[in-house]
């Protein structure tokens, strides 16, 4: 029975509709993919290169670009790993309330409970630098890891000083026995906790720490140091214990050329000297003489081998020993003059390392660690101040100044030359509207011609279909020509059969089989390059379509530039610029002062002490010269001189 | 006397208490507040400055491509020779600095620049050394297609799985 035609055609139409929606789900299905690979959080790349810099030691770099981004909104509050760096750069930066509220932001939060710890022990840390003991010790009390990690040692460490701050001794002791000696954590916490006992006149517990860390096996320079301080430190305390034999054996394990040989050969002096074994005694304090004479264990032995002479009768050494430290502390005394010349130079701080500049791209947060002085002699007359915590972070600050200010120097020449760039904008923007009007009048172009492309798409791949028809390729000239041409061969075919018009109809017959080869020596030759050609047209067309979519952008962006007033900008920006100027060469000069008065403290106070020295000097001498006096008025055939 | 001199030195001897050495000494004596405050307006006015200057002098038709390393994978990049379209792009060779960097998790930006938008092609050649010691050279290509935004190229090195030879696999990122 025949059906109706709509009832007949319904199966072929569900079939092609079901296939044009499966090629349909099929392309965006890969279009979907191609977009999945391309992402637009950009909070893992960003946070990635600002990893980058923050390892190769450029904090402050790494702090901008946190600071820029989430300005920019490419990296938020919300993502964990960028809000603890940003802490830790605050805090290295020198702004602990900053780092502080990040801190404490970040704590809120849910998060692994590994992450929730590192971030209270930061947040602990910055109140234990910042001197707040009491918040830390409620921070810190909190175990990290049950395992003794570097970070729960650290923490470990802190809290034992808060206690041992409060002679809580036991506790302190409970702290830091788990922490394994071998690290370099563990023998400063040992060594701090056997000098605190030593402090609180604890003695034997103090002195068993102080041995662990003594008895250590060589290694690295710190630890090798830590070692000789450890042994000093005993000796010492067994000199004031007056054991000198133990204090002697504690000595001996310093070594001769390290930091700390001078005061451990000073006290190995001692012992000797108090074990009444001048000579022994002398042998060390000589030894001393041969080195650094601003060093001040050094002009200390230049009043002790003379004493050691005494002891040992020799009054003539003794005397011209005295002569020699009136000389030797003379000469320090002036050099202490002219040191105080030199730190009221206003570059003074400045010489102190050599490379305080840095370069022109230094990292204002990468300064050099220590002080680094050129002079020896300054070295010497000056070592205490340079070793002490008071002076060493007053220099740090300094340096980082002087970078910031260097920073601030080539951001000005910076904002200079966007002027300029803004000018050459602020000229441009009269002719935007017409490169605007170009844009619109290709955008419709392409639209036309986007319209269009289904059906010249559809015309080719009928064409590709039927490669022997090819009419459709034909241009319009040709297919004029062939009309024109087709019309006489009509024409002639009606006409009576003659010569002249066989010839004729030749004629036509050939020019047209001319103009049907050239047609189809222009045409595509196979269907392969038909669809080859619509695909490369397709892809063309798309790609334009891309990069009309990029100068629109480019336009879009130089419309919104120039339609900033930049000029305001820049010029606001460079009145702030000009004013944190004013701020750092303020802070800088009170760094300067601050710092040259140190050492003018230090200065005064090792005049005293010389001072003191040259007046013990001078009295032996006259100790001496009374008693050499008095022996000669008692030897036999004296002066007649009436006594007194 | 001579007792008197010994207990003074043997009390400065033993005052100083060595202290743990940590990073950011200068962070651990407390700031005068104007000092924190002046730090704070000068980071505002570095993050104005520099947003600025992006604006200015980089359009959305930049380009970036960064390198980095998969996390625990022990493979160590010694050097990249970076081409764009078969023009030189960059090279960076790695110092054990950079290479620690990398290995934390770092990205090194190796390339930024203005490209045209349409379809680019990037031709990385790595030299380094595998997990286990051995020293390679692969070359890595991938096509993209430059449109409107910024675009993030990343060229990650990590272990493949039978740990003989690194592995190179590329992320793309749109920016706005």
């Amino acid at each position: 029975m025949n059906q109706p035609f709509r009832f007949r055609r319904v199966p072929q139409f569900f079939a092609l509709a079901v296939t044009t929606l499966v090629l349909h789900q099929a392309a965006h299905a890969v279009d979907l993919r191609k977009r999945l690979n391309v992402r637009e959080d950009a909070s893992e790349v960003v946070l990635g290169q600002t990893m980058y810099d923050y390892y190769q030691g450029n904090s402050f770099s790494a702090l901008n670009d946190i600071l820029v981004a989430k300005a920019l909104g490419r990296i938020d509050d919300s993502v964990t790993p960028s809000e603890v760096l940003l802490g830790d750069l605050y805090t290295a930066f020198g702004m602990p309330d900053e780092a502080d509220n990040v801190f404490s932001r970040v704590i809120t939060r849910d998060m692994r409970t590994q992450t929730r710890n590192e971030t209270l022990f930061r947040k602990g840390r910055l109140q234990y630098r910042q001197g707040n003991y009491f918040e830390a010790e409620r921070i810190l009390n909190v175990p990290l890891d049950t395992q003794i990690t570097n970070i729960e040692a650290e923490r470990r460490v802190m809290l034992a000083n808060v206690f041992m701050a409060r002679n809580e001794y036991v506790e302190a002791r409970n702290l830091l026995s788990p922490i394994p000696i071998e690290t370099q954590l563990g023998a400063y916490a040992t060594y701090n906790t056997g000098v605190a006992h030593l402090r609180a006149d604890r003695s034997p517990e103090g002195i068993r720490l102080l041995e662990q860390v003594m008895n250590l096996p060589v290694s690295d320079s710190e630890t090798n140091a830590l070692k000789d301080r450890a042994a000093l430190a005993i000796g010492y305390n067994f000199l004031q214990m007056q054991d000198a034999d133990k204090a002697r054996a504690a000595l001996l394990n310093v070594r001769l050329e390290g930091p700390f040989s001078n005061p451990a050969m000073l006290a190995l002096g001692y012992a000797n000297y108090e074990r009444k074994e001048y000579k022994r005694a002398l042998s060390f304090w000589l030894e001393l003489l041969t080195r650094n004479p601003s060093d001040p264990a050094v002009q200390e032995a230049m009043l002790l081998a003379p004493r050691a002479y005494e002891a040992l009768n020799a009054s003539q050494q003794a005397f011209y020993g005295y002569k020699l430290a009136i000389t030797t502390l003379n000469n320090q005394v002036e050099q202490l003059d002219k040191m105080v010349a030199t730190v009221q130079n206003p570059d003074w701080a400045i010489s102190l390392s050599p490379s305080a500049d840095g370069g022109l791209d230094a990292d204002p947060m990468a300064v050099p660690p220590a002080v680094v002085p050129g002079d020896r002699i300054e070295t010497a007359l000056l070592y205490d101040l340079f070793a002490g915590h008071a002076f060493n972070e007053g220099f740090q600050q300094f340096q980082q100044l002087l970078r910031l200010k260097d920073l601030m120097d080539q951001r000005l020449g910076d904002l200079r030359a966007m002027r300029d760039m803004s000018a050459v904008l602020r000229q441009r923007q009269g002719q935007l509207p017409a490169i605007a009007a170009r844009i619109d009048a290709t955008q419709q172009r392409l639209g036309r011609l986007s319209d269009r492309w289904p059906v010249l798409e559809k015309r080719a791949r009928q064409t590709a279909r039927d490669t022997k028809n090819v009419g459709g390729v034909v241009s319009l000239q040709n297919q004029e020509r062939r009309y024109k041409l087709t019309s006489m061969e009509e024409t002639l075919a009606k006409r009576p059969d003659t010569p002249a018009n066989k010839t004729l109809q030749n004629r036509v017959r050939i020019v047209k089989g001319l103009l049907l080869m050239d047609i189809a020596s222009k045409a595509p030759s196979s269907q392969e390059e038909i669809y080859s050609d619509i695909s490369s047209n397709e892809a063309q067309l798309r790609i334009t379509q891309l990069r009309l979519e990029a100068v629109q952008q480019l336009l879009a962006d130089n419309q919104k530039i120039a339609g900033r007033d930049n000029d305001a900008k820049i010029r606001t920006l460079e009145a702030r610029l000009q004013g944190t100027q004013k701020a750092l060469a303020t802070a800088l000069d009170e760094h300067r002062t601050y710092l040259r008065k140190l050492a003018e403290n230090e200065i005064e106070d090792t005049r005293t002490r010389i001072n003191q020295d040259l007046a013990e000097a001078h009295l032996s001498i006259a100790r001496l010269q009374d008693a050499t006096m008095i022996r000669d008025d008692r030897a036999p055939g004296a002066s007649e001189k009436p006594q007194p | 006397m001579i007792r008197g001199r010994m207990l003074a030195l043997a009390f400065l001897g033993i005052t100083a208490s060595a202290s743990f050495s940590v990073t950011a000494h200068a962070a651990d004596a407390p700031l005068p507040s104007d000092l924190q405050g002046m730090k704070g307006d000068l980071l505002n006015l570095n993050r104005d400055i520099t947003q600025l200057e992006n604006e200015l002098l980089f359009p959305s038709s930049e380009a970036a491509v960064v390198v980095s390393v998969e996390a625990g994978s022990g493979v160590k990049i010694v050097d990249v020779n970076l081409l764009l379209d078969d023009k030189n792009a960059g090279y960076h060779y790695y110092s054990d600095q950079e290479s620690a960097a990398l290995a934390k998790g770092g990205m090194q930006r190796i390339y930024a620049g203005n490209i045209s938008s349409g379809q680019h092609t990037l031709k990385a050649t790595i030299t380094g050394y595998d997990p286990g010691g051995k020293d390679f050279q692969r070359t890595a290509t991938y096509t993209f297609t430059k449109g409107a935004a910024r675009k993030v190229i990343e060229l990650k090195a990590a272990d493949n799985a039978t740990h003989t030879q690194g592995e190179f696999r590329f992320r793309e990122w749109e920016i706005q």
